[in-house]
């Protein structure tokens, strides 16, 4: 365990403003995970889980406060830097998915790739060993759109890792899914992302990740609270 | 229909104004160039109609003369002589108004005095005396007048104030006893700058005693088949009587081609139109799949449903149709001097002109406009119907039924593209045929397209996969997977790209070959010519003493002349050419058949003519066929012996020789001199020389300047065309800007996950950038072939048909090329916006939308 | 002299208004159209005092003076007759032109059209029959031909219409005029020789001196010809007269109107007489006419020589005026009581100057023998 922590978040505020009332998300917010940490973050809908991920990723700016992945200060980079950033260190598990139809399922692994260098035979290698992992062996020149709910999400999984990022961000991955299908897939990441040694954070409902977890919060009153839950 | 229904949608459709703004725009701007046309052209001749109500009133019958000029004692023979009645003499002119040299003006001289039962508009007319006794001024009173209420106020003129006009003797004072009183019948317009006299008056003031222009005959009772017999058995050769619907006729004939070139270019713009109403809507319904969708759960009827689709499409026609014929109106007025302009000079005297706005149509343009929208919106409207209650469809699902419609659409329109191809070359002499078959081309090229772009863009996908990687295969892909939208964009702007090929190289091969023509022709090193005389309408011709005094100066070769006239044939009056040729200038005809060697002796020593090949075109003649001319020896015939090319009128002329016009007309003076120098003679000196002994009506040109101005006048025919071709082109940017906001906008959360994963701004809006352009090189390079094949017909079909002219084909890379970046260039432009937009939203938020 | 004319300064008018005021769309806003207006009048003899007046007698020459004087203002060739076809069938015509001069300013001009001379022409016809009454009006400028007169000759036309002498003094005058609906061609025998009116062809109509006339007629014209109505030809023959007349003002503002009478007799006598009607109802003293004997003499009347009685009224259903219908003459130096009867009733021109012109019948006694004739009757200047 490193002594730089994998996400350090302090004194974060975020709110939004509807119809000139500001709504307040999250208001002196602080949070450390280590590298390699399990983090569930559990809350309600709207409760701030999706901007939480989003802030992380730095596809969304707090309105004060300091986000540091990797001992990278987040809030400090301009928007072109944080997607270079995004490319390199994150992975996004959706909950709808989120792969690109135009792309198939080994095309959709291979963009990230892509994004930080030039696709050689060993990064095709990568993909279809990957895809074999995820049982997906034969489906690597299907669209996603011939793919079941269960199989997308698989590919989705695979895409987050694929370029080997330090922090994978999953946000309800398997909100979509039905129970038994979801449990495989959860499985499935959370066995990845610890075996690749990556740090995960997950939003979701789904209680029988606790146990797996390393921390559980959930968000209440703007504030990220250790989950009484936790058993 | 519940109102909550109604505004479930209208909500949905006013969240959306970019998208509602541009099918207004496409309804608007193809109804508004329809009507212009239409009232541009019309209003033409309702004027033409309109001054003929205010100067003869309700006539049937017209005499006139073969030159323009009638001998009043014809009058006189007719009304004492022959007793007929209800003839009216009218002398017309133009003239100058002292104060405002600038302003056509129209005089028209009248005899107040004859039968009240014509009711043409200046009996009724306001001044300080009852009406009749200011009509009887005008007999009694030297130099009176009577103008029109707008004329006066305009130069703020009372009545018995004067007005000054400049004539050949000096500034002449004409007073105003009274004004014409406008109605509802005739507009305002027409009576501006028009004035009516007395026939003494205007006589004199156009200095031209013993002429009238016509005389107007009213047919009234059961003697008139009597009067017209006589009428017709005491007229001379120089003499003709048409009716007066044979002259509207004869000037609907006239410019029927240019009326229908004219309207299928508005007819494009309205095509192009269609295609953005079409793409607007099918925007709105698939937006509203999932609103649909809810509706048809809680019990909502797919008529329902359609009837829904459809009356939004009804309400966007109806003020798109609105806003369309507002905005037609002023283009109409805009287009309205170019036309009459371009009428006047090519076809016959319009005179005043107004734009004449009649109810009729305008419901034409509300009716064309609301079903273009109807039309365009029924596969939408269709499309929302299947949208079923439980499972939303999702978008490639709906992609991959649109590819197999491809399929159908490829199929459907190589049938078009046979059909119209068929029906322009089985379509014989119709104008208005080898238009449609232009069109059923362009929709059937259209409805290739879809298929088309697949094809290109599965084969781009390749080259770029394997050269760009992934990120640079995803424009292609984007095309070819979203071809329902796209394809509609490509279509658009490929019409409109391809109509801007073909006629581009239309106009330039006909003014290659108008080039070569004038060319050809000049063949004198000098050219002597009348200038059209102000203060008439007729031309002023040269005398014989000019001609012989320039064939006595030093330096002159020799000289030939022409005569341009009209004569009366057994189809009416037809233009005629006198020539007076010499070797040299007979060169300057270009044959259309095999000449043989003794031609132009048979053209001196017999009693022939040549046509030109619009003549033998609209009268169908042939060589060797003759023709029976109305002669002052009775008819003569004159055989055809030669057809010749000619691009300067569209009705055609005969030619002759002015040996054998001297022997059956009157001698009459000349319109061109044709002046060719001595090899060794110093040319301007001899120039100097000419120019001594012209009067101010004469010019002097040299054969280049009549070239230049020649070519002049021929990009000026041109005008309307292009800025027709520059509307539609416009509506068709629009339709591709329409089609890309509505694509991108549904692509938003796509967008947002490339973002996600670490796709750039720069890099997205490259490839947002990438695909629009791609869309337009599509375009573009489909618009080529079509628009050569559209070039091709336009030259060998219609305006073979319209105006009797054979074209060589000019075929000009730099057209090809134009079109290209023209399509290119409008859809990279189209996709600049969206592109930025897509590319500055949020990834947050993006992958939020839905 | 008819007066008929004679008020024409007013008629002349007419030309004017004539025709301009007849079209449907100006009658709407000229609601006064059968009246002269003064402003028109004004207008139109604002030169009165250019043109020759007619104060005395003058020496007549003709040919010369069968054609226009165009030194004054106003002149008329005036032809009526009753005439019958071989079964009896009757039929009156009238056939006038009018010259009025619009200025007396020598215009000179390169257009033959230039023209201060107006030509005014009317045409009627009385299908007794039929009770019909047609009548039709043209008119043209004396100009490029198209209207005037001859000074050589007895020639007046209009447009096609014309009144000719076919050869030398005293042969037949040829009367032609046609209009869609009737046509009129005759010959006219001058039978008596022309009479001079009033004092040697000098005929007063008002105290003021030029308000005169000179005037001669033709009493008696046998006539033969064919008329036709619509498209039936009648061959006719019958007695037709002959006014000519000019001066340059003639009716004094008392003067409202006038009744002109010509009546030929079957004793081969004739009559004429006008009374002018005053606005105060008196008679007026420049009334006046004379009897034309069988030898060729004539007996002058004045207003004191002569009584006219009016027995019947006739309103036109056309223009609602009321003419009178049914008169009694009496003459009591000539032993002569009358009464005149028109052949129809509805014998109004509704022209652009609108006034009664009719063929009428006489029946009476002279010197206790009974006595029948025909003649025409003018009626002017009435309103409702």
């Amino acid at each position: 365990m490193s002594i730089i922590p994998a996400v350090a978040i302090h004194q974060l505020e975020k709110s939004y403003l509807e119809s000139d009332q500001k709504h307040h998300i999250f208001s002196q917010l602080n949070l450390s995970i280590a590298p390699g940490e399990f983090i569930v973050l559990l809350g309600r809908s709207g409760s701030g889980k999706s901007t939480l991920l989003n802030l992380v990723s730095g596809m969304d700016q707090p309105d004060s406060g300091e986000i540091i992945v990797n001992g990278i200060n987040l809030t400090r980079l301009p928007e072109h830097e944080r997607t270079i950033f995004r490319r390199h260190h994150i992975g996004f598990v959706f909950q709808s998915y989120n792969l690109i139809p135009t792309l198939t399922v080994e095309e959709n692994l291979l963009l990230p790739l892509e994004l930080i260098k030039r696709i050689n035979s060993t990064d095709r290698k990568k993909v279809i060993e990957l895809l074999s992992k995820l049982n997906l062996s034969d489906r690597l020149d299907s669209y996603p759109d011939r793919l079941s709910g269960g199989e997308q999400q698989r590919v989705a999984i695979a895409r987050s890792l694929i370029h080997n990022p330090d922090l994978i961000l999953a946000d309800e991955p398997t909100g979509n899914l039905d129970l038994d299908t979801g449990k495989k897939v959860l499985e499935l990441l959370i066995g990845l992302v610890e075996k690749a040694g990556k740090t995960l954070i997950m939003a979701t409902h789904s209680r029988e990740v606790i146990g797996s977890a390393d921390h559980v919060f959930s968000i209440r009153n703007q504030q990220l609270l250790p989950s009484n839950d936790n058993l | 229909m519940t109102s909550i229904l109604v505004r479930a949608n209208r909500n949905f459709l006013f969240q959306h104004p970019w998208q509602l703004a541009l099918a207004l725009i496409g309804i608007s701007l193809g109804v508004a160039v329809v009507i212009a046309i239409d009232l541009a052209l019309e209003s033409s001749l309702q004027s033409f109609q309109q001054i003929n109500q205010v100067v003869s009133g309700k006539t049937s019958h017209r005499i006139i003369a073969r030159d323009g000029n009638l001998n009043e004692k014809l009058y006189t023979q007719l009304r004492v002589e022959l007793g007929i009645p209800n003839l009216a003499p009218v002398i017309r002119g133009n003239i100058q108004l002292a104060n405002h040299p600038g302003e056509p003006f129209k005089i028209y001289g009248i005899d107040p005095l004859i039968e009240d039962t014509f009711q043409s508009t200046w009996r009724l007319q306001t001044s300080n005396q009852k009406s009749a006794i200011s009509l009887i001024r005008l007999v009694s009173e030297a130099n009176t007048a009577l103008i029109a209420k707008v004329t006066a106020e305009q130069l703020a003129l009372k009545i018995n104030d004067h007005l000054a006009i400049a004539t050949p003797k000096g500034t002449l004072n004409l007073k105003i006893i009274g004004f014409l009183n406008q109605n509802s019948t005739i507009s305002s317009q027409i009576l501006k700058n028009l004035m009516i006299t007395d026939i003494s008056t205007a006589q004199e003031i156009l200095n031209q005693p013993g002429k009238l222009s016509f005389i107007e005959f009213m047919s009234e009772g059961n003697n008139d088949k009597r009067f017209l017999e006589s009428i017709r058995n005491h007229l001379t050769a120089d003499t003709l009587l048409i009716t007066s619907e044979n002259q509207i006729q004869s000037m609907r004939q006239m410019t029927k081609a240019f009326n229908i070139n004219l309207k299928a270019l508005g007819m494009l713009s309205l095509l192009i139109g269609m295609f953005l109403i079409y793409n607007t809507m099918t925007f709105l319904v698939i937006q509203r799949r999932r609103l649909i969708g809810g509706l048809r759960c809680i019990g909502v009827t797919r008529r329902q449903i359609f009837t829904l689709i459809i009356s939004e499409a009804l309400f966007l026609a109806c003020i798109g149709s609105l806003l369309g014929i507002f905005l037609g109106v002023l283009i109409g007025n805009a287009l309205l001097q170019l036309t009459s302009t371009t009428i006047e000079t090519i076809y016959y005297q319009v005179g005043q002109v107004a734009l004449i706005i009649s109810p009729e149509q305008l419901g034409k343009g509300m009716i064309l406009g609301i079903g273009a929208t109807i039309f365009a919106v029924l596969p939408p409207a269709w499309e929302a119907t299947k949208v079923s209650p439980t499972s939303s469809l999702i978008r490639s699902q709906l992609e991959r039924k649109i590819y197999k419609f491809t399929h159908i659409a490829g199929i459907l329109g190589l049938i078009s593209v046979l059909g119209g191809v068929i029906l322009a070359f089985s379509s014989e002499k119709s104008i208005f045929l080898g238009l449609a078959s232009i069109f059923i081309l362009l929709f059937g090229f259209a409805l290739m397209i879809p298929g088309l772009t697949v094809l290109m863009m599965k084969l781009l996908e390749k080259i770029s996969n394997h050269f760009l990687g992934i990120l640079g295969s995803l424009p292609p892909r984007m095309v070819g997977s979203e071809i329902s939208r796209t394809g509609v964009a490509i279509a658009a702007l490929m019409i409109a790209v391809s109509a801007t090929i073909g006629m581009d190289l239309m106009v330039n091969s006909f003014r290659q070959t108008v080039s070569d023509w004038i060319t050809t022709s000049l063949r004198a090193d000098f050219y002597v010519s009348a200038l059209s005389n102000q203060s008439s309408t007729q031309k002023q011709l040269i005398d014989q003493s000019v001609k012989d005094k320039i064939n006595a100066l030093p330096g002159v070769q020799m000289l030939s002349s022409v005569l341009h006239t009209r004569i009366i044939s057994e189809s009416g009056l037809i233009k005629a050419s006198v020539f007076e040729l010499n070797n040299k200038s007979q060169d300057g005809f270009i044959f259309k058949q095999k000449i043989d060697g003794n031609l132009w002796q048979q053209f001196e020593q017999r009693q022939t003519i040549f046509i030109t090949e619009s003549f033998a075109y609209f009268h169908e003649l042939k060589v060797g066929e003759t023709l029976f001319l109305h002669t002052k020896k009775g008819h003569q015939p004159f055989k055809i012996i030669g057809i010749y090319s000619d691009y300067s009128g569209d009705q055609g002329h005969i030619a002759m020789t002015r040996k054998w016009y001297q022997q059956y007309w009157k001698n009459s003076g000349f319109t061109g001199i044709g002046i060719y120098a001595d090899t060794n003679a110093n040319q301007q000196q001899l120039k100097q020389n000419i120019q001594k002994l012209l009067t101010p009506e004469l010019t002097l040109k040299s054969n280049q300047s009549i070239y230049k101005a020649s070519m002049e006048i021929f990009e000026q025919t041109f005008v309307i065309t292009n800025a027709l071709r520059w509307i539609a082109a416009g509506i068709a940017f629009t339709g591709v800007f329409s089609a890309l906001m509505a694509l991108q906008f549904e692509r938003i959360k796509q967008f947002g996950i490339l973002r996600a994963i670490g796709v750039t701004q720069r890099q997205l809006t490259l490839l947002i950038m990438t695909e629009t352009g791609l869309i337009g090189l599509i375009a573009g390079v489909c618009a080529i072939p079509v628009g050569y094949f559209m070039a091709y017909i336009l030259i060998f079909i219609v305006y073979l048909r319209s105006f009797g002219w054979t074209m060589a084909f000019h075929f000009n890379v730099s057209v090809l090329f134009q079109g290209l970046a023209l399509a290119f260039t409008a859809a990279l432009l189209a996709g600049i916006l969206p592109a930025i937009k897509m590319a500055q939203t949020k990834p947050a938020e993006a992958l939020r939308s839905e | 002299m008819n007066l008929k004319p004679v008020a024409l300064a007013g008629l002349l008018l007419l030309i004017s208004l004539s025709l301009f005021f007849v079209g449907p769309l100006l009658v709407t806003d000229s609601p006064d159209h059968s009246l002269p207006g003064t402003t028109s009048l004004a207008v139109l003899s604002a030169v009165d005092d250019q043109f020759e007046k007619v104060l005395k007698p003058r020496k007549f020459t003709f040919p010369r003076d069968h054609g226009a004087h165009e030194n004054y203002r106003t002149e008329w060739w005036y032809f009526t007759g009753n005439l019958q076809n071989q079964s009896g069938r009757k039929f009156g015509y009238q056939l006038t032109f009018f010259r009025y001069a619009l200025n007396r300013k020598n215009i000179t001009s390169i257009s033959a059209w230039r023209s201060n001379q107006m030509y005014m022409a009317h045409l009627a016809l009385t299908d007794v029959e039929n009770k019909r009454f047609y009548s039709d009006e043209k008119f043209s400028r004396s100009a490029n031909g198209l209207a005037g007169s001859k000074t050589n000759k007895f020639k007046v036309w209009l447009h096609h219409w014309s009144a000719e002498q076919q050869g030398a003094e005293n042969s037949p005058i040829h009367l032609t005029a046609e209009t869609s609906q009737f046509s009129i061609d005759l010959l006219l025998q001058i039978t008596k020789p022309l009479v001079l009116q009033g004092q040697e062809g000098f005929s007063q109509k008002s105290s003021e001196p030029g308000n005169a006339s000179y005037y001669y007629s033709y009493t008696r014209l046998k006539t033969i010809g064919t008329i036709r109505v619509a498209n039936y030809f009648f061959t006719v023959s019958g007695i037709s007269w002959m006014d000519r007349e000019w001066s340059t003002s003639s009716l004094s503002a008392e003067q409202i109107g006038w009744d002109w009478f010509a009546l030929q007799f079957s004793d081969n006598t004739e009559l004429m007489y006008y009374q002018l009607r005053r606005k105060d109802g008196r008679t007026d003293k420049n009334n006046s006419g004379a009897v034309f004997l069988a030898d060729h003499s004539k007996i002058p009347l004045g207003p004191a020589d002569i009584t006219v009685k009016i027995l019947d009224q006739w309103k036109s259903p056309h223009s609602g005026i009321a003419y009178p219908s049914h008169w009694q003459l009496s003459i009591p130096s000539q032993q002569m009581e009358i009464e005149i009867k028109p052949l129809i009733n509805n014998q109004e021109l509704n022209l652009s100057y609108r006034y009664w012109e009719g063929a009428v019948a006489i029946r009476g006694s002279k010197k206790g023998i009974p006595i029948t004739g025909q003649g025409y009757v003018e009626l002017a200047g009435y309103r409702n």
